[in-house]
């Protein structure tokens, strides 16, 4: 028997809500106001100078990625393997942004080292976050674009292994099997390194921005180059800063 | 992604606030009302060879088994407010677009 014409209504109204529940859980999934639409449009956005707009993070998507001395190809000038040496995907701070090709800070020796990477090779996401490091007054600070939201007391580095100052950024954040070690709770790597030391504990002379088992050495020089922040600081940040957030150090 | 952790979350949600009433409207007429005291006649009492453990159904449960059934009922409850609580901290991590530590002995300079 053929259906009746209530029938059809009944049906079709039927497959019309289903269809408007669907729509609207896809509308629910769709990305925040403030997170790039696509990948694509994050790659549309041209500067990336850091300031209340925000800056732009890539993360390599395969097990490597070559980075050339200029955009378009020529010389490769690193190839950096995905994940990191401490099983981190590796990410880039995005200095400039030109479509195809993206200039990117590196986590290489000497410190502020920049190289081009094609921009199909990464994802790209986004941060307002930064943070400012005043050697000289031992304070750190984290901005929100331009609202500052964090501010703490640093330890710096001794006269002979000092922090240099410098443009970085957060490449990995480690949980030391010892929370009550001298790294704290946490530990954020940074893309700079030791001016002095080429080597430091079996690694590189990496710098970090890190916690600390000995908060009373807070406000003064007694590091190595990295940058020490109370437990609460450097917790704080774990739980709100992204890698590839902009770390600038100066004295 | 996003999508899927917002229906998990739902889904916790959901069998939180109506996990304790499952039942359909055609399968009982009162789902909260207790059993009938006429079924607990000797008559309707199965056999001891047919109960399989030998216990009697009608059997008022003791302060024992009430007790260990409300722990069971408590850790299942806690175990519940735990995995929500641990999906909403992964929720707020993804948000603000903050890393997961990865454990591992630093060897930077300190």
């Amino acid at each position: 028997m053929r259906p009746t014409m209530s029938a059809r209504s009944t049906r079709a109204l039927t497959s019309l809500t289903a269809a408007a529940a669907l729509a609207a859980l896809t509308a629910c999934s769709s990305a925040p106001a403030d997170e790039p639409a696509t990948e694509e449009a994050a790659a549309d956005t041209a500067g990336n100078g850091g300031g209340a707009e925000g800056v732009e993070i890539a993360t390599v998507l395969g097990d490597g990625i070559d980075v050339r001395a200029e955009p378009g190809g020529g010389e490769v000038l690193h190839t950096l393997g995905s994940p990191n040496d401490f099983g981190v995907d590796r990410t880039f701070l995005v200095e400039r942004n030109e479509g195809e090709w993206l200039q990117v800070l590196l986590p290489v020796r000497p410190n502020g080292t920049t190289g081009w990477v094609r921009s199909d090779e990464v994802s790209l996401t986004s941060t307002e976050y930064r943070v400012e490091i005043d050697t000289g007054d031992f304070e750190f600070t984290v901005l929100d674009g331009d609202e500052e939201v964090r501010t703490g007391v640093i330890g710096t580095g001794e006269g002979e292994t000092p922090t240099p100052e410098g443009r970085y950024y957060f490449t990995e954040l480690l949980q030391p099997p010892d929370p009550e070690g001298p790294y704290g709770v946490y530990a954020f790597g940074l893309s700079g390194f030791s001016e002095t030391l080429e080597t430091f504990a079996g690694g590189p002379g990496q710098l970090a921005v890190h916690g600390t088992n000995d908060e009373d050495a807070l406000g003064r020089q007694v590091s190595h180059g990295c940058v020490r922040v109370s437990n609460e600081d450097i917790t704080w940040m774990a739980q709100n800063l992204p890698l590839g957030t902009p770390v600038e150090i100066s004295g | 992604m996003r999508l899927k952790n917002y229906l998990i979350v739902a889904g916790f949600a959901a069998a939180a606030l109506f996990g304790g009433s499952p039942a359909w409207a055609g399968q009982s007429d009162d789902p909260s009302a207790a059993p009938a005291p006429s079924e607990c006649s000797a008559d309707a009492a199965p056999a001891p060879e047919e109960s399989g453990a030998g216990t009697d159904p009608c059997e008022v449960p003791s302060e024992e088994a009430l007790a260990e059934e409300e722990a069971l009922a408590e850790e299942e409850a806690l175990a519940l407010e735990e995995a929500l609580a641990e999906e909403e901290r992964q929720r707020e991590r993804e948000e603000a677009g903050a890393p997961e530590p990865m454990p591992a002995d630093p060897n930077y300079t300190g």
